[in-house]
């Protein structure tokens, strides 16, 4: 068995960090958050720090690292280990574990209000990574208890791609209702996924056996792969690829809408990620895996022995098949928020839903947050989610947009005990956002309480 | 302004305060990963060495059913002894050592001779065919495709000449009976390779516990059982050779499930079996049970011994990612 393939899924697992920020919604001011809502705008034009201007990392789950590792004896070590027992292992595990990550890392990034103030376009230019993982329970019931059975529904899938996105948004039933949309160009980097809709172990007196069903597609731009001459079969590392230009291009919008129920009540909808990248056939492998293996013993007779090949639990054996043209769907997330303003603009209540469709399973998250702006250039933000009806996360944010320097960020992390990687360790998701700009041009009129005398130019 | 660097350094200490470090994961150690815990046993299939008809065989290298098929008739059809279940036996030691014994059986056999034609004609039977030689003295001008109607009319009529017969029969009797209760010539087979991978047979030896430990924990055994057509009990003996793994196993008579004793192997057991290996098998006959006969099947190819071997590893299995 290819251990170092559930090594690494492990790892994947309890990598614990959470897709958009909640936090960071209601971050007022924040150049970032047109993401979460092509409708909303930052408060004064601007340019991102390339590289720095904006970056996402965004984990979620039903698992929390505690789940997937235990401290014993001065080590860390995984709920594999004999030191962990079976019902340790599995007593928190669900019936399906599953992760999903997603990272945005803005490469270049600029926006301007026009000459109306409340008028926005920005552009700006992506790299996303979005990987999604599902561990049925099962699987983990065959390793620590050695429980033979029939284990369904695992894999993993990944992709990377570019996006460069072209955002407008504007005012309309008098300046209560703001439209957005962003249109984006997708350049596909690589994408790769395994899946297995049949592992069956047998582990029988008088019988061992394993049968797989699974597939594998990776694309990536010159994607190859040899089998081996004799058997026809590939393994994971013998796919070789040469990467010089992208393996496919799509085209995605993220639509929104923010509205003004009352003076102070506005209630924001937003779906993001609608569109999909086809991904290029020749930059394709693809494979099939569908192993039976099995060992009764070895027959002896007066007739001699009959030979059999080798008897082993490995699964990641694949033999290449055709590759369809494959248009993948990019994982689209729903945001809906509400936010109630007090005192001027100073304090306000928010509340946020948002789903996120991953390869798996869909994941909910439900987030109250108060956000504070003492003054118009600093939003403090703290939230509390719930997510997925299980776990729950505290977050803070900062946003400081005085008129030099753009600088946010937003992250749960701060208040959960976490690793010295900054990984939760109980908490089933994590979000960090940060990002870096300076403040250009127009500052914008959308909000009254923000607006001063001497920005009326 | 002092508020807000105020708040930020509350932040800083306490994100330090939140971090544990006995979950750091530079520090992961998966080099005791297992399947299983130490409650667990795993049963792997093994051997499965199938002796059929052709290869038993008795020191002359006679048909061991050929062999018993003519004990049948030296042996009266009433036994002295029983098994538990009630079934008549005859012990093959007693039978070379025990000359009481042996008289009890001849008894009861001449008794049977007179009474049982069917018996007798048997008896005259095999004389005829294996035995002429040794009484045609007996049987002055008598040919052989005489022999056996003159040799029941003799028994059967001539009281006289039937302690002669007798004797002769005592004597030819004692012989091949006795000789039933030897070792049957060791049963050798090659094995070239156990097909199990590097990574299984890794899993099954990685943690055991060696000679040295007091309660082992993490243990391999080699188990199973014997399915025996045969109409007698046995001792079996395989050897594993190059190992010096062995067992011996009590094995009832038209038992198909008589079970092997467990028996403790090592990690250097198991690598060297999977190699290769040459088992030698020493069988040796306890109790016949006559009347039986033999299970040939349809086209004699039917297995009379079928020595299903498994291992039972105790403990987890090892898991090396």
């Amino acid at each position: 068995m290819k251990k170092t393939y559930l090594l690494l899924a492990a790892l994947l697992l309890a990598s614990g960090l959470a897709a958009q920020n909640p936090t960071a919604y209601f971050m007022e001011g924040s150049t970032f958050r047109s993401q979460f809502n092509p409708a909303f705008a930052p408060l004064r034009g601007y340019i991102n720090l390339p590289g720095i201007g904006g970056m996402n990392v965004n984990l979620s789950g039903n698992i929390a690292l505690d789940n997937i590792f235990f401290a014993r004896d001065g080590k860390l070590v995984t709920l594999l280990d004999s030191s962990v027992t079976p019902d340790q292992a599995l007593r928190n595990l669900k019936t399906n574990n599953l992760m999903g990550l997603d990272t945005r890392i803005n490469i270049l990034g600029f926006g301007k209000f026009t000459r109306n103030h409340k008028n926005f376009w920005s552009f700006d230019v992506n790299l996303r990574a979005n990987e999604s993982m599902n561990l049925p329970k099962s699987l983990f019931e065959f390793l620590k208890r050695g429980q033979e059975g029939s284990i369904k529904n695992f894999g993993a899938a990944t992709e990377a791609y570019l996006e460069a996105g072209f955002n407008y948004s504007f005012p309309l039933l008098d300046d209560r209702l703001y439209v957005g949309i962003r249109g984006k160009f997708l350049a596909g980097i690589a994408r790769a996924q395994v899946n297995y809709d049949q592992f069956d172990i047998t582990l029988q007196q008088d019988r061992w056996a394993v049968v797989t069903k699974g597939t594998i597609d990776m694309t990536v731009d010159g994607a190859s792969v040899e089998p081996d001459p004799e058997t026809g079969i590939f393994e994971f590392g013998d796919i070789d690829y040469k990467p010089r230009k992208p393996a496919g291009y799509g085209f995605a919008v993220d639509l929104g809408a923010t509205y003004d129920i009352l003076p102070n009540l506005q209630a924001s909808l937003a779906v993001n990620d609608l569109g999909f990248i086809s991904w290029n056939k020749n930059s394709t492998v693809s494979g099939v895996s569908t192993q039976t293996a099995e060992f009764t013993g070895v027959a002896v007779s007066g007739d001699g022995t009959e030979s059999a090949p080798d008897f082993d639990f490995e699964m990641m054996k694949f033999t290449q098949t055709d590759t369809p043209k494959s248009a993948k769907m990019l994982r689209a997330a729903v945001n809906a928020g509400l936010e109630y303003e007090l005192w001027n603009h100073w304090v306000g209540f928010g509340l946020l839903y948002t789903a996120r469709f991953w390869e798996y399973k869909t994941m909910h998250n439900i987030t109250g947050s108060v956000n504070f702006h003492p003054t118009r250039w600093v939003t403090l933000t703290g939230s509390y989610s719930v997510l997925n009806n299980r776990g729950s996360a505290i977050g803070l944010g900062l946003n400081l947009c005085p008129g030099w320097i753009n600088f946010f960020v937003a992250t749960d992390l701060l208040l959960t005990k976490h690793t010295p990687q900054w990984v939760p360790i109980k908490q089933s998701s994590a979000n960090l956002t940060l990002g870096l700009g300076i403040p250009l041009g127009k500052r914008s009129h959308r909000i009254a309480a923000y607006i001063r005398e001497n920005d009326r130019k | 302004m002092k508020k807000f660097f105020s708040l930020i350094l509350l932040c800083a200490v306490s994100s330090t305060a939140c971090v544990d470090l006995e979950y750091d994961l530079s520090k992961i150690s998966t080099d005791d990963i297992a399947i299983g815990d130490e409650s667990s046993q795993f049963e792997v299939p093994l051997l499965k060495v199938y002796i059929g008809m052709g290869e038993l065989t008795d020191v002359d290298g006679d048909a061991i059913d050929a062999v018993f098929d003519e004990a049948d008739i030296w042996l009266p059809s009433q036994l002295p002894d029983k098994d538990e279940n009630g079934n008549y036996f005859v012990s093959l030691s007693r039978l070379a050592d025990d000359n009481e014994y042996v008289d009890g059986l001849l008894s009861g056999l001449f008794n049977q001779l007179l009474s049982d034609s069917e018996r007798l004609d048997q008896m005259a039977s095999l004389l005829q065919e294996k035995y002429f030689e040794d009484f045609s003295p007996l049987f002055p001008g008598t040919s052989q495709a005489e022999f056996k109607a003159e040799f029941i009319d003799q028994y059967a009529n001539n009281e006289q000449k039937r302690p002669q017969l007798n004797g002769k029969l005592e004597e030819l009797a004692r012989g091949y009976l006795a000789k039933l209760d030897v070792d049957l010539p060791p049963i050798s087979y090659n094995v070239d390779r156990v097909e199990l991978s590097d990574d299984v047979v890794d899993m099954l030896i990685e943690n055991l516990d060696g000679k040295e430990v007091a309660e082992p924990k993490n243990t391999l055994h080699m188990a199973g059982t014997i399915d025996n057509r045969l109409p007698f009990s046995a001792t079996a003996t395989p050897l594993f050779m190059p190992t010096e793994v062995t067992f011996t196993a009590e094995i009832e008579a038209n038992n198909d499930a008589n079970v092997l004793p467990e028996t403790r192997i090592f990690a250097d057991d198991l690598q060297t079996i999977v190699r290769g290996l040459t088992i030698d098998i020493n069988v040796h006959v306890d109790k016949y049970y006559p009347g039986r006969g033999f299970d040939r099947g349809t086209d004699g190819s039917q297995p009379q011994l079928s020595i299903i071997l498994h291992l039972i590893k105790r403990g987890a299995l090892k898991f090396d990612l």
